[in-house]
């Protein structure tokens, strides 16, 4: 077999090509602070990685915590693929959550309606959410960046506010800020009894499906991914950009709350005020979104990577004396590896479009105007 | 020769066995979940004592410190611990109350729990918690009187905390009773309170307190763990006084620091460390004081690691504080913390 015929053979695989190396970049960064630390690398990153996969119940912690990062992951993919810079997600989970884990406690009616309604009214809420962001965009030319950002903080403290003063569990010493638990009925079922994984996961699988049917075997998906390549070229189709762009905004909030109903019924089992926050679920995914060229499948292998790399993480500290810090650094090299690709094509006067979710052209570089994007 | 050579290493490598047997046995695994440590008293005060202990070889055990990066990390750990065969995991913290009680009811056998600081409602695991209304009480009586001193018995009172909310009304409740004690005409709305929603933004703590100095306030009770030293760095600028928590902070550089809300954890450490290597964890839940030493206010229950501001912290507000504490350990005096949407209605 001659080298052309391999390099064509193995084409499938060069939208890996730069998120492994910028992983790999990071890890050997990461190995210098591990060095300066005064252990070793190899050691360390054995911990990690048996902390992160080694056994079943690591594997299934890994799973666990990965689940609402490719949820997010996903909500990101939509709107960036599209070319819409939202990075409102953690306020989109917010919304989600909370008002999942309020319905599903004060609504009226038997379990199975509150249920329904509660994920209904909650996938509703991270719609309406990100609503707010693309009005705002639409109305008064507010860069999308800003307002989603922003967002996010007024959605952990409207939550938080709600939680404090109106919902607030009493029943023990109120310590938490924190909402009554929901009922065990209506909680989602573990896939092993004696580990935390649920069926959250499957759902976060099914969802990664569902996206990738959607942005690559609907018409909905060809017109959005349109309108991320070019603009002018999309309204000039016939393809109303505006249209386009409350409709991924809104399934992006959509999906972002979803990660937030998941982690109410499957892992808190309530709301908890800076749960989300704390774990950067949203900007993890986001992360996981831009590595993997916004491609489904790559957001899932990335988010159970970037989740593993939290959890060995974790191993690290319970079994050595290198610092927890040592997953953030790690996870900071590789969103600034990724980032340092962008921002060298943009310097050199072309413009990064994103891939189509198929994930067959990730990191295609198409010349476009620069006013195109909507940031 | 290459006979006993092979016999040699043989009862060597047996009694290396055998010693590993008996010291895998023996030691005790102790496995301490907590927020990042950093500064923060609270928690330096246990991880202190635990090395405190284990230098001193009083009991055979290893510990590790295993910090909660974010409040899905205190699940993980918790977890983690268990299957990592910990004998004992204690949990230091609200935020572990949770998965605390869903891995101690899961596997009741495979370790020993106990939790610092809330209540898990679980038959598996002891409970620490505090009365730190009862050392705040004292700390209102100073600042009720300093205030008084100063011109102003009726305020306005200050205070800086982490957060709002009924979890940490604990504080305000006994500051403002103590206040009130010491001049009934002062109502609820002689106080201003403000929250940093961080336990380390030491500036924001220190702009509320500058808000508050410019509002007239005489004391301002700092309560936010490290964000204090904002509130601190403030009193030295502006002149008012104030209090710090946890252990004592009084300082030859800063004399408006006048006395500490003090919480010894460490005390709790040794009594947990005690307990289970004597007759091993007794679940339940422990309430703790005045009475046991655990909470108090310095130069009141406690002598200062410095000279007392004496021109401020005057004898005569020592001997009324000490009065109360007296009360509050005989039990003549109760403090029972109430809602604190009723109390502030």
């Amino acid at each position: 077999m001659n080298f052309n015929k391999l390099k064509k053979n193995l084409h499938f695989l060069t939208p890996l090509g730069q998120p492994v190396l910028a992983i790999g970049l990071a890890l050997i960064v990461g190995a210098a602070v591990i060095i300066a630390t005064g252990e070793s690398p190899l050691k360390i990153y054995g911990i990690m990685l048996k902390g992160a996969f080694g056994s079943k119940y690591y594997l299934l912690t890994t799973l666990t915590r990965a689940t609402p990062i490719i949820i997010t992951g996903l909500g990101a993919a939509i709107c960036w693929s599209s070319n819409y810079m939202g990075i409102g997600g953690e306020g989109q989970m917010i919304m989600g959550g909370f008002v999942c884990a309020v319905a599903c406690v004060h609504l009226p009616g038997p379990l199975w309606f509150k249920l329904i309604a509660g994920v209904i009214l909650a996938l509703a809420a991270g719609g309406a959410y990100s609503l707010l962001s693309a009005w705002l965009l639409d109305k008064f030319k507010m860069s999308l960046a800003i307002s989603t950002l922003m967002l996010n903080y007024a959605g952990a403290y409207i939550a938080m506010h709600f939680v404090q003063n109106v919902f607030l569990d009493k029943s023990g010493d109120a310590k938490l800020v924190q909402t009554q638990m929901i009922d065990e009925a209506i909680q989602l079922p573990r896939i092993l009894s004696d580990q935390k994984l649920h069926w959250g996961f499957g759902i976060a699988v099914l969802a990664v499906a569902a996206t990738w049917f959607l942005m690559n075997r609907t018409v909905f998906g060809y017109e959005a991914r349109m309108s991320g390549y070019n603009i002018d070229f999309c309204n000039y189709g016939g393809i109303s950009s505006r249209k386009i762009m409350y409709s991924v905004l809104i399934l992006s909030g959509v999906i972002c709350g979803l990660a937030g109903v998941i982690e109410v019924l499957g892992v808190n089992y309530r709301y908890v005020h800076n749960t989300y926050v704390s774990a950067s679920y949203a900007w993890i995914g986001l992360n996981a979104a831009l590595i993997s060229g916004y491609n489904p499948i790559g957001i899932l292998l990335t988010s159970i990577i970037l989740a593993g790399i939290s959890t060995g993480g974790a191993a690290i500290a319970r079994s050595t004396s290198v610092p927890l810090e040592i997953s953030s650094i790690i996870q900071g090299c590789i969103t600034l590896f990724i980032s340092a690709r962008i921002v060298i094509r943009f310097r050199r006067g072309k413009k990064p479009v994103p891939a189509p979710l198929n994930g067959g052209s990730a990191g295609r570089i198409v010349s476009d105007p620069e006013g195109g994007a909507a940031v | 020769m290459k006979k006993y050579f092979g016999l040699l290493v043989c009862v060597f490598i047996g009694l290396l066995l055998v010693s590993g047997i008996v010291s895998a046995d023996d030691v005790q695994k102790v496995a301490i979940i907590l927020d990042p440590v950093g500064v923060n008293p609270f928690l330096t005060q246990v991880v202190d004592k635990f090395a405190e202990v284990k230098a001193a070889g009083t009991y055979p055990m290893e510990y590790s410190v295993i910090e909660c990066a974010d409040d899905t990390a205190w699940s993980e750990n918790i977890r983690a611990s268990v299957e990592e065969g910990y004998d004992l995991i204690l949990v230091v913290g609200w935020q572990g109350a949770d998965p605390l009680n869903e891995v101690a009811t899961q596997f009741p056998d495979k370790a020993q729990y106990v939790i610092i600081d809330t209540v898990c409602d679980n038959e598996n695991v002891k409970s620490y918690i505090f009365k730190p209304q009862e050392a705040a009480y004292l700390i209102g009586i100073i600042a009720g009187m300093v205030s008084a001193d100063a011109g102003k018995p009726e305020g306005p009172f200050g205070g800086v905390h982490a957060n709002p909310g009924q979890g940490s009304f604990e504080w305000r409740y006994g500051y403002m009773e103590g206040i009130k004690s010491v001049n009934p005409d002062v109502t609820n709305e002689n106080f201003i309170f403000n929250y940093t929603k961080s336990y380390t933004d030491a500036p924001t703590a220190k702009e509320l307190a500058l808000q508050q100095a410019a509002q007239g306030c005489v004391f301002i009770n700092a309560a936010s763990a490290v964000a204090d030293f904002g509130t601190f760095e403030a009193a030295l600028e502006k002149g008012f006084y104030t209090s710090g928590q946890d252990y004592d902070r009084t300082s030859p550089d800063n004399l408006n620091i006048i006395t500490t809300q003090v919480k010894y954890t460490g005390i709790v450490a040794g009594m947990i460390i005690d307990e289970f290597f004597s007759t091993g964890i007794q679940p339940g839940v422990v309430s703790l004081g005045l009475a046991e030493g655990v909470v108090g206010a310095t130069y009141i229950t406690d002598d200062g690691v410095n000279p007392r501001n004496t021109e401020v912290l005057t004898d005569e507000i020592v001997a009324r504080a000490r009065e109360a504490a007296d009360a509050i350990i005989s039990g003549e005096l109760v403090l029972e913390v109430p809602l604190e949407e009723d109390y502030m209605k």
